[in-house]
């Protein structure tokens, strides 16, 4: 086998990079429990571990550049580093997001999530849908199951529909009891952000589609790839 | 898109030694193909059949069809063939004599005479290999004086004298620094307007760069041709891939 060191560089940036995921699966579960345990400390421990993923996004990226720059890499590797470089600044802004989901759970009042109503159910489902979407991409990362990105592809729909109906549930919950307007506006955020992990989520899959066979299917609506 | 070459079923051999196996491929007019390749893949064989240098080899033997602008390759009286398929080597070879006779010596020989049609092709050919400015006011001086990368331009200026169709470079920059090798490119990217380029090299960024397609040749024979930046982005045969990123071997 030729250029020993340039294989181990593009084996260790493989490794970071699903080590990043794993940390950020982590940081996506945190804030699903900081959530509906309204857990102020895990909130406040997910918005301190924003900075580990900050600064792997950074040493990745500088990976990635010298690479380039060294081993002037073609084809199949180029691609690669190519996904690699744009997957990172997706699971950066992955991490800042539950960071964001966390200040908002900061924000609310003690036992918020207690008032029984439908739509938190909803909300804890489209977190772990979320969640899900992240530990199926990410095992598509490492067995280079094609189907498993196509599924994830299909689930954000899945998302953006569970979102409306959300939003639709809070409106109408704010409309009757005004008293729930502050707390219901804190909800949006979230579902909102929720709403952007998965679309980050997505396109992640559609870097690995990139990286291992060369197509571009950014901006593909999911019904475009059945 | 006209086919200025066509090979077809084409087989050589060294003797016994087999060094083309079976390559079908057309040169089309007015583009940059590149041929790469690890040494010993044929992809120079090809190169010096196309015209006809092959014939100088010990034992050579050719099974298959070459065709230039519809006529038989093999057929063709070689320097007729050679004005029109010139050649640039990997060392810069100017002849021992100065930069104007190494210019004009092509077309003396075919016999023109007239000064000032002389005069007007080797201005003419040295504007073309963009090597004019830097010799204009050392016409006479000997070629051999000057830098590699120089001398490669001017070895390319007494290709471009004889009118040629089609330029072959047997890794024109191989020898020359950087800055010569990409005044040398730069070169092939002008001349593309005029002339059709095939060129071996063993520089995998300098296919990339120049090339508008590129053909990947091992052990003989054609693995895969396609548009440069497929080659480069998306090849379609393990073997091509494998080769550019450099785990071949």
């Amino acid at each position: 086998m030729l250029r020993k060191q340039y294989e181990k560089n593009l084996k260790e940036l493989n490794q970071n990079i699903v080590k990043m995921g794993q940390i950020t699966e982590r940081l996506i579960d945190q804030t699903i429990k900081a959530i509906t345990q309204n857990n102020q400390e895990l909130a406040k421990k997910t918005i301190a571990e924003d900075d580990i993923i900050d600064a792997m996004q950074l040493e990745i990226e500088k990976e990635c550049a010298l690479l380039i720059a060294l081993q002037q890499p073609v084809a199949g590797d180029l691609r690669f580093i190519i996904s690699t470089i744009k997957m990172i600044t997706d699971i950066e802004r992955i991490a800042d997001q539950c960071s964001d989901i966390c200040q908002y759970i900061l924000k609310m009042e003690e036992g918020s999530w207690k008032q029984q109503v439908s739509y938190q159910r909803h909300i804890e489902k489209m977190a772990l849908s979320t969640k899900k979407m992240l530990e199926q991409t990410l095992t598509s990362y490492v067995t280079g199951d094609q189907d498993l990105v196509k599924e994830v592809l299909k689930s954000d729909d899945e998302i953006d529909e569970n979102f409306k109906k959300i939003w639709k549930e809070i409106k109408a919950e704010m409309q009757a009891r005004p008293e729930f307007i502050e707390t219901g506006m804190q909800y949006i955020m979230i579902i909102k952000y929720l709403e952007r992990i998965a679309d980050h989520i997505t396109n992640i899959a559609e870097w690995i589609l990139y990286s291992n066979t060369g197509q571009y299917l950014i901006h593909y609506t999911s019904q475009q790839l059945t | 898109m006209n086919k200025i070459m066509t090979i077809k079923d084409l087989n050589f051999f060294y003797g016994d030694f087999k060094a083309l196996k079976n390559i079908n491929l057309d040169v089309v007019e007015n583009e940059v193909l590149a041929f790469i390749g690890p040494s010993g893949c044929g992809k120079s064989t090809l190169l010096r059949i196309l015209n006809r240098m092959c014939d100088l080899a010990e034992n050579p033997r050719v099974e298959g069809e070459i065709s230039f602008k519809g006529q038989p390759l093999f057929e063709m009286d070689t320097i007729e063939l050679r004005k029109k398929v010139g050649m640039v080597f990997q060392k810069p070879n100017p002849f021992p004599m100065s930069i104007y006779d190494n210019i004009a010596y092509g077309p003396k020989m075919q016999g023109m005479k007239k000064k000032a049609e002389l005069d007007e092709i080797v201005e003419d050919s040295l504007r073309k290999a963009a090597i004019w400015e830097e010799v204009k006011d050392k016409l006479r001086k000997n070629a051999i004086s000057l830098s590699g990368g120089q001398q490669q331009r001017i070895c390319i200026a007494r290709s471009i004298a004889m009118r040629p169709d089609v330029l072959l470079m047997d890794e024109p920059t191989s020898a020359l620094d950087p800055i010569s090798t990409s005044k040398i490119e730069d070169l092939i990217s002008e001349l593309k307007k005029q002339y059709t380029i095939v060129i071996v090299t063993h520089n995998m960024q300098q296919a990339a760069r120049i090339s508008d397609r590129t053909a990947f040749f091992l052990l003989g024979e054609l693995i895969e041709l396609d548009a440069t930046q497929t080659i480069f982005n998306t090849p379609q045969q393990k073997k091509t891939e494998d080769y550019i990123t450099g785990r071949f071997g």
